[in-house]
C-alpha cells in the first residue's frame, strides 16, 4: 500500500477531524479532509464530513471554527469549498447561505498609515469580527468565491488586490504585514503557499508574484515542517511549478507525522499536496479570471 | 469631584471660625500625609532577582533555583502542581535566534520545577505563524523538548474556555484561554528581553499574549490590538492563574524588536513572582523608564509594583547592570528613555 493510500485510509474512517490527535472537532480540518477525500475518490466519506459542516452551519450561513463556538467564522470559506467539491447540488442551499454571509463580511478597513507598508483600506476578510483583514483568511475566501463562480465579483477582485498588496517587496508573504516603520518583515512558507494558491489563474504581472514562487522553490525541502510544506507545494503546483522531489518531501513528512500521531488536519493537507494536478480542486476547473 | 471625596454635611460647622479652619486644615494635612504614608505602606512590594555572567551552557538550573528561592518561593508550593512554561516563540527563524527564548533556559526552568515535584508542560500559541511545528523547529525548542522528555501544548488549537476578565481595563468582558492554561496551577513566563517597536519593551507580561488561542483571536491576535495592546496585556495577566517570570536576558534584542532587531549580549537571568516588577527591572536595565511604558503604567500598583523603591533587588546591584538598549528613533519611543542621550537607531 502506498503511503498516500495510507493517508486516505486513515482519513476515510475519521469521525472527528481535529488539529491534533486528541483535539476538539474543528471546521477547518473537517473541510480540508472532506475535499481531500473527494479528490481521491472517497465520495461517501467526503460526504459524511460535508454533512458535519452542514450541521454546523448557523442561521446566518456562517460556520464557527470550533464546535459550540459561533465565532470566529473564517472556516465558512473552507466549508463552501468542501460542499462545492463534494456535491454542489446537494449542498446548494448551504453554499448559497455561506456565500451570502461571505459577501456581507469583511475586515475592518483603516486609512493608509505611513508607519506600515500595506494598504489597510483594501477590503478583505479578517480572522475575527471587527478586526483588520489579513492575508490568510482573504486567500481562503477568494478561493471559495472563485469556486462558487464568482471570480469577477467585486469582492473577489478586491481580495485579489489585497493579497497582491500584502506580498513582500522581495517576494513571499507572512500573515499580512509588509513593512513596519520602514523595515521589511519576514516571509513564511505557509502563508506564501496559500497566497500563491489563491492567485493561481489570475493574470498578474506583479514582479512580487514571480519572486514569491522563487522564494517557495528555494525554501521547501524534505525537512520543511508539514503544513508549511503542503501549502508551499500546493502554491507551486497551482502555478505549474511543482517541485520535482515533492513526493519525496511529502513521504518524509508523512513518516514524521505517523511517528508522532498524525492529526486529520495534517493528513488532509498531505493528501491535498499529493495531488500532482490542480484540476480536481474546487474552483480550478473553471477558466481563470481576467 | 469623586463621590468618595464628597464631605458629609455634619462634618463641618455652618459658620467656621478662623481657628476651626486652621485646625481643620492641620488635621486634613496630617490625615493626608498619614494616608499617604499608610497608602505607601499598603502598596505592593516585590523581590526581583538578577544574576549576571550567565551562559546558555552554564549553570542555569542553579541560577533559576536560587532566583525563585530568594524571591520567596519554596519547593513545596510546586509539589504535585501543574506548571505551564510559556517561552516566546512569536515568529521564529534560525537566522534570528535572539528573537526567541533559548531552549536551554526552557529546559533549565523545567528541571527546577520537576525537581520540586511539579508536572511540567511547555506551551505556546505563536502569534504570527499558523504552523506551530515550524515555530518549534526553527527556534530549536522541538529538539530540546524531545531530548528532555517534555511535552508541548499547542495553545493555538486546543479546546478553549471563557474566563471573566479580572483586569477590566480593556472593553473585553472575558478572555478565552486554552485548556492547558486553564488547568495549570502556575503559568511561568519565559520571555526574551527585547525592545518592541510599538510599546518600547516586551518582557514577561507581553509574552502572555502567547497564552491566548489563535483559533479564537487569529494570527495575529488582532482582537487584542483592537481592544488596546497595553490594556489587554494587563487584563490577560490579571486573569491568568498564578504566574511567575524567568527572563532570558542572556542574548537579548535591541533596535527594531521584537522581530527584526539586533542581538545585544547581556548575560543576565531575571526572576520574580511579580511580573510588573520584573518588567520594570528589565526596563531599567535597558535604559527605559518603566513609568512611561504604557502597560506598566496600567499595571502599576494594581497588579504589582514598578517603582524602584518598592522593588527589593536580589542578586546583583541594579545600577551595575544598566546598559541602555538602542531603540528606534521614533517619536513614540524617544521619551521612554531614562536619559535623553540614550542610544537611538534609525
Amino acid at each position: 500500500m502506498s503511503v498516500f493510500l495510507q493517508i486516505i485510509e486513515s482519513l476515510r474512517g475519521a469521525v472527528r477531524c481535529a488539529y491534533s490527535p486528541a483535539g476538539p472537532w474543528a471546521a477547518e480540518p473537517t473541510a480540508l479532509s472532506s475535499i481531500a477525500l473527494d479528490i481521491h475518490g472517497e465520495l461517501d466519506a467526503s460526504s459524511r464530513l460535508a454533512d458535519q459542516l452542514a450541521d454546523a452551519q448557523q442561521h446566518d450561513g456562517a460556520i464557527g471554527a470550533l464546535s459550540e463556538h459561533d465565532t470566529p467564522a473564517w472556516p465558512t470559506s473552507l466549508a463552501v469549498l468542501a460542499w462545492i467539491a463534494c456535491d454542489e447540488a446537494k449542498y446548494a442551499d448551504n453554499i448559497r447561505r455561506g456565500i451570502e454571509w461571505t459577501l456581507t463580511t469583511h475586515g475592518k478597513p483603516a486609512e493608509p498609515n505611513p508607519q506600515v507598508g500595506h494598504d489597510p483600506s483594501i477590503l478583505g476578510w479578517s480572522w475575527a469580527a471587527n478586526t483588520h483583514a489579513w492575508m490568510e483568511p482573504t486567500c481562503m475566501f477568494v478561493l471559495a468565491l472563485r469556486a462558487a463562480g464568482l471570480s469577477a465579483h467585486s469582492r473577489t477582485r478586491e481580495g485579489v488586490r489585497l493579497i497582491t498588496d500584502r506580498l513582500l517587496p522581495t517576494g513571499g508573504s507572512n500573515f499580512g504585514s509588509t513593512l513596519v516603520l520602514g523595515q521589511a518583515t519576514l516571509p513564511q512558507v505557509q502563508s506564501t503557499g496559500l497566497a500563491m494558491l489563491a492567485l493561481a489563474g489570475e493574470i498578474n504581472d506583479d514582479l512580487r508574484v514571480a519572486a514569491s514562487l522563487e522564494y517557495l522553490e528555494a525554501s521547501i525541502g524534505s525537512e520543511t515542517t508539514t503544513s508549511s510544506m503542503c501549502y508551499g507545494i500546493l502554491g507551486l503546483t497551482s502555478h505549474g511549478r511543482r517541485p520535482k522531489l515533492a513526493d519525496v518531501y511529502l513521504e518524509r513528512a508523512l513518516a514524521r507525522e505517523m511517528e508522532r500521531g498524525a492529526s486529520e488536519y495534517k493528513l488532509a493537507l498531505l493528501a491535498l499536496a499529493a495531488c500532482k494536478e490542480m484540476k480536481s480542486f474546487p474552483g480550478f476547473q473553471q477558466k481563470a479570471a481576467t | 469631584m469623586k463621590s468618595s471625596e464628597k464631605p458629609r454635611s455634619n462634618e463641618f460647622p455652618t459658620q467656621p471660625t478662623r481657628r476651626t479652619v486652621l485646625a481643620a486644615g492641620g488635621i486634613a494635612f496630617a490625615g493626608f500625609a498619614g494616608a499617604k504614608t499608610l497608602g505607601s505602606y499598603l502598596l505592593p512590594r516585590a523581590d526581583v532577582f538578577v544574576a549576571r555572567n550567565q551562559q546558555y551552557n552554564g549553570k542555569l538550573v542553579q541560577t533559576i533555583r536560587d532566583g525563585l528561592t530568594v524571591c520567596g518561593l519554596e519547593p513545596v508550593q510546586f509539589s504535585k502542581k501543574q506548571v505551564l512554561l510559556k517561552p516566546n516563540m512569536v515568529e521564529p527563524t534560525r537566522q534570528i535566534p535572539h528573537m526567541t527564548t533559548h531552549p536551554s533556559v526552557i529546559i533549565a526552568a523545567a528541571e527546577v520545577f520537576r525537581e520540586w515535584g511539579a508536572t511540567v508542560t511547555v506551551g505556546e500559541a505563536p502569534g504570527h505563524v499558523r504552523d506551530t511545528e515550524m515555530a518549534l523547529v526553527e527556534s530549536g525548542v522541538a529538539e530540546a523538548l524531545h531530548d528532555a522528555g517534555l511535552s508541548f501544548a499547542d495553545l493555538n488549537y486546543e479546546e478553549v474556555a471563557w474566563r471573566v476578565n479580572r483586569g477590566r481595563i480593556s472593553p473585553l468582558k472575558g478572555i478565552y484561554f486554552p485548556r492547558s492554561v486553564c488547568e495549570a496551577d502556575y503559568v511561568v513566563s519565559l520571555p526574551k528581553m527585547k525592545t518592541h517597536h510599538w510599546v518600547g519593551i516586551t518582557c514577561s507580561m507581553k509574552n502572555f499574549y502567547g497564552t491566548l488561542p489563535g483559533i479564537k483571536y487569529g494570527w495575529p491576535k488582532n482582537v487584542l490590538h483592537h481592544n488596546g495592546i497595553p490594556q489587554t496585556v494587563v487584563d490577560i495577566n490579571a486573569t491568568l492563574p498564578k504566574s511567575l517570570a524567568i527572563v532570558d536576558a542572556i542574548d537579548c534584542m535591541e533596535g527594531d524588536g521584537p522581530i527584526m532587531g539586533s542581538m545585544k549580549h547581556m548575560g543576565l537571568i531575571v526572576v520574580g513572582k511579580s511580573l510588573p516588577a520584573v518588567d520594570a527591572t528589565a526596563a531599567r536595565i535597558m535604559g527605559l523608564r518603566p513609568e512611561r511604558i504604557s502597560y506598566l503604567q496600567l499595571a502599576a500598583d494594581r497588579f504589582g509594583p514598578i517603582a524602584e523603591d518598592r522593588i527589593t533587588q536580589r542578586g546583583e546591584n541594579l545600577q551595575d547592570l544598566i546598559n541602555p538598549f538602542k531603540i528606534l528613533d521614533q517619536p513614540h519611543l524617544r521619551d521612554l528613555r531614562t536619559s535623553p542621550d540614550g542610544p537611538l537607531i534609525s
